[in-house]
Parts: structure tokens; sequence; C-alpha cells
């Protein structure tokens, strides 16, 4: 092996390496920064009471502040988009405000998607009874895990509101696979117990 | 083959419950063997502790939904299996349903279908109980009558508005009082609750819906929602959704014997008026036996008992010619005429007419990534779709709108070629200004007026000023035709839904990306066949018809009818009918049709069949008193409710604020008009005489239907279709080939020396 060989080979390998890290690293990074960013743009929501952009050009707000156990609190945005999903956990077809309005007898279901290797990797450890708890900015919900279920993606029953008033966190499975596209999706189901004005 | 399945789950959870570490703490539940989890479910759960439900049959539509669902409930965690989906309480334990037997009485008279369900409760138990049962019925049914038979006493329901007849249903339940409760969930779910079904004892209940007949590809269908309660569940106490109650609850809860258990069966009689002779009936679904019993009637029934598991659907065609077929029933009604004209196209394939299209592609941030390759690709199978003589034009927006040419061109091989590389070099970014994309496409792009121009417009709809929307494309649509097709994991589907029925077109769903070629060659392939455009109910002779000017016509939007696509419209107007005069000669449906490339106004004839005034035309239920007929009010004020809930995107007439008191308002009145179930309205009866002591506990029973979330996809479907979204992201794998990267660089140095400099 040439001199010259050996060091486009190693240049190489080096771009490698540097181009997978990057791309992971930018994956997290923005998965993470955005979330501070969202988070200023939340504060500021809850005070004027109007939807805030997190940054200029966003295409998207935050609408509520999930909290899973005891972790950090995660800022769901509106509008199920990929692009949204690598910013935060999005809601996908509850819409908040009615949340408010419903009495104790009226079924909902807030229905949050986010990435499994970022904003929802943590899911892979939530149990049953542990607590999640959502502010929608008007109202704290708090709820309790009662159901932890892997389907299909084209399993839509999942977000149906039935008779309950009930939180469904939706990420990919298996947690730990390679492949991005995967045919199942982990649910972590909720159960209201107690609501107060936040 | 599906008890086979479950007897198999059933053993293998029983197993890997035996093996959990977690549950071999419990030591009765050693000894118990798998295989009596499907014999005795109520042992087993009582001796359970509360956390574990194994759902042995229906599983919510999760096992038998088997298509679509791939795997079961697992999450080895520690080694527990859970199979239930619904369990908010978790103290539930599962006992053999009290309803042993359905039978189903269904007429139909030309598209008319009225059916009757009746339930036969029986409690084999020693305790009183509670039931309720859910109950799906077909999409747009009127529920509009319940009737519960004790013993030889009849006791009809009464229409009430929701929270009184909720109230009124508690009452007689706290005083011993036999009741039931029939509530709406879902637009296609009802739930029936019945109260204080004494030790052994038997309940008949009866509900009868209004509905009608669909039309597809020349033939008639009814559809019986068959996947009754397959799941059944008890509890010990009253209905309690805290945590903390259910290890109290869970110690009480008593077996019931199961030595009693039935299948449940179900017995199904269709008579099916056709008016033809030369009816052909068939079930794609069930066994059935038909025959004559006289000229143009058909008794039609089920050749074996079945099991309720699977949807019956019976199917007919008569013969037809090629003119636009028409159906229009009247009836009488208090001081109302209400109507139902159901309009066939004909059958032959019109000649093919150039046409002008307009594609409309979203390309905005939040159709990044797949969305956007989707709809590109969606246009380039639209544009493989059109003829030479077809013109087109390309509009992209996001933050702005730009179109391909200022005026639609031909669809020859070279403007083919300059849409494509337009096409190459869309990018998605920026916002989602529908508004100017709207405007260019609906009226300033320049195309050839004479011929019909469709709009397709691709987009994922995550707009949020829907209402102002809506009305620009009310304001705007003129000659033009709106169909949206939805992209993406949830689009807004309100809004496209919306926006194509007010710009008279059609909302198309594209699942994913493999979809793409076959769902938008069967739009085109709808859409190079419009059959009647311009449609139109009116009055013809206004002076002399005062009454008619009271019309009300739903869907208020007439849509166009394409090749092999049925309308159905409601209507009602204030006024008597005449059966001895022909007033309704005044009622005029009126609608365009290509003929040989000239737009020609056609009128269709409006031949009436009367419901209820004349016993000899068109009596739905014959000479039984309880079965008198009734119900084009009833469908038309289903069809008034379908629109009032359209509101939210159509409405300018009201404040925002005071929209939902009002819509409510709305309902309620409708549906209490038309003694209909709705959002608002409940029917309930009770019965005179407190039975039970009042001291004693009645027992709360869940017959909850097993495939009940399965079927209410049907419906939600259409809100809600596609996929739950896509939430991985490539970045385990990205790792892992860093890593490659790495060792490869190890090994390499390893090979030849860390030497970056390199040896002379």
């Amino acid at each position: 092996m040439t001199t010259l060989k050996r060091h486009w080979l190693t240049a190489g390998l080096l771009m490698i390496i540097a181009f997978c890290w990057g791309q992971a690293g930018y994956i997290v990074a923005k998965a993470q920064l955005a979330q501070y960013l969202i988070s200023d743009a939340w504060q500021q929501g809850v005070l004027s009471q109007t939807p805030v952009k997190p940054w200029g050009w966003a295409d998207t707000y935050p609408v509520a502040k999930l909290t899973i156990n005891q972790s950090e609190p995660l800022y769901v945005l509106a509008g199920a988009s990929n692009r949204n999903l690598a910013f935060g956990p999005v809601l996908l077809n509850a819409n908040l405000d009615e949340l408010s309005q419903v009495d104790n007898t009226q079924a909902f279901n807030v229905s949050i998607a986010a990435h499994r290797d970022t904003h929802f990797a943590l899911l892979e450890l939530v149990e049953y009874g542990d607590s999640l708890r959502l502010d929608t900015g008007k109202e704290s919900l708090s709820f309790v895990v009662d159901d932890l279920l892997i389907v299909d993606e084209k399993y839509l029953s999942v977000l149906d509101v039935d008779d309950k008033q009930v939180i469904t966190l939706i990420t990919c499975y298996p947690f730990d696979a390679l492949s991005s596209t995967t045919p199942l999706r982990y649910v972590v189901r909720g159960r209201l117990v107690e609501k107060s004005v936040s | 083959m599906f008890k086979i399945i479950v007897l198999g789950i059933a053993i293998i959870s029983g197993a890997s419950v035996l093996a959990s570490n977690r549950l071999a703490e419990q030591p009765d539940l050693n000894s118990v063997p798998s295989g009596v989890v499907l014999g005795v479910p109520a042992s087993i759960s009582a001796r359970n502790p509360p956390q574990i439900n194994i759902n042995v049959q229906g599983s919510n539509g999760l096992i038998n939904h088997a298509p679509n669902v791939v795997t079961n409930i697992f999450h080895v965690q520690e080694g527990t299996l859970f199979f239930d989906h619904v369990q908010a309480d978790m103290a539930k334990s599962y006992v053999p349903s009290p309803v042993i037997n359905t039978s189903v009485d269904m007429r139909v008279s030309g598209v008319v279908e009225r059916t009757r369900v009746t339930q036969t409760f029986v409690n084999p138990s020693s305790e009183w109980v509670d039931a309720t049962y859910v109950f799906p019925v077909p999409v747009g049914a009127a529920v509009d009558e319940l009737l519960m038979t004790i013993g030889s006493r009849h006791i009809e329901g009464q229409i009430q508005i929701k929270e009184q007849a909720i109230k009124t249903f508690n009452q007689a339940k706290q005083a011993g009082k036999k009741a039931s409760l029939v509530l709406q969930k879902r637009p296609n779910l009802f739930t029936n609750q019945i109260a204080n079904i004494g030790p052994n004892e038997r309940i008949e209940i009866s509900i009868t819906y209004q509905n009608t007949a669909q039309y597809a590809d020349g033939e008639y269908s009814v559809r019986f929602p068959m996947t009754l309660s397959q799941r059944y569940a008890v509890r010990a106490d009253n209905v309690a959704d805290s945590v903390s109650d259910t290890e109290a609850e869970t110690a009480e809860v008593e077996a019931i014997d199961t030595s009693d258990m039935k299948q449940h069966e179900v017995d199904f009689v269709l008579r099916l008026d056709t008016q033809s002779n030369a009816t052909q009936i068939h079930s794609t679904t069930h066994v059935i036996e038909s025959h004559a019993i006289e000229p143009g009637v058909y008794e039609v029934m089920l050749s074996q008992d079945t099991i309720a598991n699977k949807d019956l659907v019976i199917k007919w065609r008569s013969a037809q010619d090629n003119e636009p077929m028409v159906a229009h029933y009247q009836q009488q009604v208090g001081d109302a005429v209400y109507g139902l004209v159901h309009i066939v196209p004909p059958q032959t394939i019109p000649e093919l007419q150039p046409k002008h299209t307009i594609f409309v592609l979203d390309s905005s941030g939040s159709m990044h990534g797949s969305a956007l390759t989707q709809a590109v690709q969606a246009i380039r199978v639209g544009l493989t779709q059109l003829n030479e003589v077809d013109s087109f034009n390309i509009v992209d927006f996001d933050s702005d709108a730009r179109a391909l040419w200022k005026e639609a061109k031909l669809a020859d091989w070279e403007h083919l070629q300059e849409a494509q590389t337009f096409l190459a070099n869309v990018d998605s970014d920026g916002g989602t200004n529908i508004s100017d994309a709207l405007q260019m496409s609906l009226t300033t792009l320049k195309g050839p007026d004479d011929q019909l121009t469709q709009v397709i417009f691709i987009t994922d709809g995550s707009i949020d000023n829907e209402a102002a929307l809506i009305e620009q494309v009310a304001g705007s649509i003129g000659q033009r035709r709106l169909f949206t097709v939805g992209i993406g994991a949830a689009p807004n589907a309100f809004f496209m839904e919306y926006a194509a029925m007010i710009g008279k077109g059609t909302f198309t769903y594209i699942d994913n990306v493999d979809d793409v070629q076959s769902t938008m060659t069967r739009l085109f392939a709808k859409l190079i066949h419009p059959a009647l455009t311009n449609l139109q109910l009116t009055l013809g002779d206004e002076s002399r018809l005062e009454a008619l000017k009271s019309i009300e016509v739903y869907p208020k939007v007439l849509p166009d009818i394409y090749h092999g696509e049925p309308i159905v419209l409601s209507y009602r107007y204030t006024g008597y009918l005449d059966t001895m005069s022909s007033d309704l000669e005044e009622l005029l449906v009126t609608g365009q049709m290509r003929v040989a490339g000239e737009a020609t106004s056609i009128q269709l004839p409006l031949t009436v069949n009367l419901i209820g005034s004349d016993p000899n035309s068109f009596n739905l239920f014959g000479s039984d008193p309880n079965y008198q007929a009734k119900g084009l009010n009833k469908l038309w004020a289903r069809a008034k409710i379908k629109e009032i809930t359209t509101w939210p995107f159509t409405n300018t007439e009201y404040l925002p604020e005071d929209l939902v008191s009002i819509m409510q308002n709305q309902i309620t009145e409708t549906a209490l008009a038309a003694k209909i179930v709705s959002k608002y309205t409940a029917l309930v009866a009770v019965d005179v005489t407190p039975t039970k002591p009042v001291d004693m506990q009645s027992n709360a029973v869940d017959v909850a239907n097993a495939k009940a979330a399965h079927l209410s996809r049907q419906h939600q479907a259409k809100l809600q279709q596609g996929q739950l979204p896509q939430t991985a992201t490539p970045m385990g794998l990205l790792w892992i080939l860093g890593w490659i990267g790495v060792a490869g660089l190890i090994a390499h140095f390893a090979a030849n020396g860390i030497s970056l400099i390199g040896r002379k």
C-alpha cells in the first residue's frame, strides 16, 4: 500500500466517523436546544395567553408542557409533522382548548407522539402506576399510567376517544432498533386522576 | 380459526403468567392450569391481583383485527403479559354475558332501511345486576325507538335531553325500578344501560334505527354490525374509577355460575321490497337464503344459526338502464312534508371530454421529508393520467404561490417535460399560505373556461385559519371544482373534507408512498367521468306553492354526481301532501350532462313514492301497528345534524364564542323534534313498579363489545386516516456506523502503524 493510498483511507474513515457522529449529534442537539427555545416561547405564551412561535420562521408553537414522572418537562408542539417531531413531542388530535371546557364525565383522549431516540426515549422506563402531568397553560392534568401496549402503525384506535379521560403517548418501537422505519408503535396510556387550574 | 388463535394466546399468556416472578409470589395462582383461563375466567380473575387483566376473548379488537395488528400487547418489563386494552378500572374480571339472544328484523323498501334489534338479557346469577351493552350501528343511522319488555309488560322509551334522561334513569335505578337508557357515544356507536335485572330474570330490549341502503358498482347493500358482545366484565361494587378502591373491591368479586353459558346467537330476517321481479340477492359475508314472498318483495334469512362475530352484508342488484335513476320518497309528518331523493348515475360510461386540471402542491415546511416526496409523486402520477387534448397547470406554494405557467397548456410531451423539471426543483420550506394558492387556482389562472376545471389540491392542511379559507373557497369556486388530497401522517382531514364539500369535489387520503399510484389512478378514473354537474333542487312555480318556499335541503351544497357514485338528498317543507293532485311536480331536480361536448341541462324525473299515507304504495311495515312507517323525518334530521356539525368550518353567521351553544341547541331541537338519539339527546325507558328491594346492591356488568373499537374505526378513519406518525430517527444507525468507522481506523492503524505524516 502506498503512502498516498494510506492517507486517503485514513482521511476517508475519519470523514465517515465525523459524518455519522455529526449527524447523530445534530439530531440530539436539535432536539435538546429546540426545547430550550420552546420553553421560553411557552413561558411567554402562558403569560400572554396567545400562541408564541419559538423562533421567527417556526411553523409551530408549544401547546402544552408534559412531565413524565420526575424528569425534565417536555414542551409539546402543535402540528404533527416530521419537521416538528425533530424539535419536540407533537400533539396528534385533541384540541386542548376544549379540555378546559369538558366536565368530569366527558371523555377525551390527548394523543402525543415523539421520537423514540430523543424526547420519548424515556418511555421505555415508564411503568404501570407512573405519573404523567400535562400543563395546558390553563390547567394542570395529572394522569396515572394504566396501560402499556405495542401496536401496529395502522392501529389508529389508540387515538379514539372512548368513554374515558385519557392521555396517549406514542413512540416508535422497538426502542433500540437501528432502522428508522418500523411498523410498530409503543403506546403509553394514562388515565386522568386529577385536574386543577394552573 | 379465531378460537384457535384465542386459545393459543390464552395458553401463552397463562404460561407466561405462571413463569413470571412477580406472580410467583401469589401462591394460589401457581396451581391454576392455563387451560382454565379460558373456561372459567371469572374465578381466575377473582384470585388475580388487580393489575392483571387477561382478556380472553376479543381483546378489544386487537386479536380480531389481525390484518393491522401484528402483535399483541406485551411489554416484557417484569415478565408479565397484558392483553386488555380498555382497563381504566383495574378490578374488572370476566363473566359470561347476560345476553343470550339477538334477533334482527330489517325491512328495506327501495333505499329506505328500518332495522329493529331485539336482545334478550338473562341474568344467570343469583345477584341483582346492572348491565351496559355497547352496540354499533351503521354510520349515518338514526336510532329512534327503545322498547323494554318484561314478561308481558311493554315500556316504550321516551326521547329526552341527555342530562334529563340520565337523571331519569339514575332515579329509577336508585328506586329499584327496571330502566333502560340509550346514549350515543359516537355517530355509529351507542350504549344501552339496563338497571336492576333480577336473579335469573329475563328482559327483552328492542332498539330500532332508520338508515339508507348503500349503493356501489351497480349494487345496493345493507350492513348489519354483528360483532356483538364478546367480552364481558363484572365488578362487585359501584362503578368507581380511582385506583385506591380497586384492591378492596377485588376481594369481593364473586364468581358467577358459568354452567349456563351459551353462545351468543343471532336470528336475522330481512324483508326486501325492490319492486322488481329480477332482483339478485347475495351476501359476501354469510350464507343466506332468499325467496320471493310476493312480486318484487323478498325475504332473506341466514342459512344457519350464526354466532355474532362478523358484520353481515347483503347486496342486491336490479336491472337498470342507461338513464340516471332517481328514487323519490315523501312522507307527511305533522304539518310538514319530508322527502328523500336518491340519484344513481347511468351505468354506461359517458364519452371522454377534454378537461382542464390544475395541480396545487403544498411545499411548506410542514411537508418536509416524505410528505413532499409523496405529494410530488402524486402529481407525477396525475400527469400520466392526462390525455393530449387535456390542458393543465401546476401551482407550488409555501409562503407565497408560484404557477408553472400563466395560462394552462395542453398536456403534450413538451409541456409534460417542463412540468417534470418544475417538480424536480420544488423544495419544502417557509410558511403555509394556502389563501394565495386558492386565489390563483380558483380564479386568476387562465384556462379553457368552456371545459370542466378540476383543481387537485395536495397538502397536509396544517393551517390555523380554516374558517376564512372555507369562506374563500365558497366565494371563489365558481364553475371550478376542488378536490383535496391529504398527505402525511396526520393531515387536517376536517379542513380538507369540508373544503372539498364546499368546492363540490371529494377528499382523498394517501396513506403512504406505496399507495400514491393506486390512489391517484382511482381518483382520476373518477374525475374523467363526471356524470351530472351543477345539480339543483328547485321549485317550479313559487307563487302557487307558498309552502315550498320553506324548503330545507341537506346537504346544502349539492355535490356533482360521478360515474358509479350515487347521492342522497333529504328535504323538508311546511305543508301538506295532496296525493290526489300532483303538487310534487313543482319540485324539480335539474343537472347538467355533457352531450357531444356541449353542456346540456337535463331535468330528472321525480317519480314519487309515498311513505305512510298510502298503504298500497309504500308502507314500510305493513299492518304491524308497532312498526308504523316512519323514517324520512329521521333521515332528514340526521342529515341536518350532520350539516350542523360542519359549522365550525363553515360558520360566518354567528360569533365563534356563541357557536358551540348554538350548535348544541340546534342539534337538540332537531333531534327532539324527530325523536332520534343524538349527541345531546337520549332514549330512556322506566318500569313503573320497583322490583328490586332497595337495600340490595346491584352488580354492574359491562357488556362491552369486542369489536366496538374496530368498528368505530370506520368512522374515525374518516377523521384520522393513515397511520401513527413515524417517530424514529436514524440516530442508532449513525452511531453504529460511526463506531464501524472507528473500528476500521483502528484496524487500519494496526496494520500500517500510526503515521499520519507517512513515510517516504
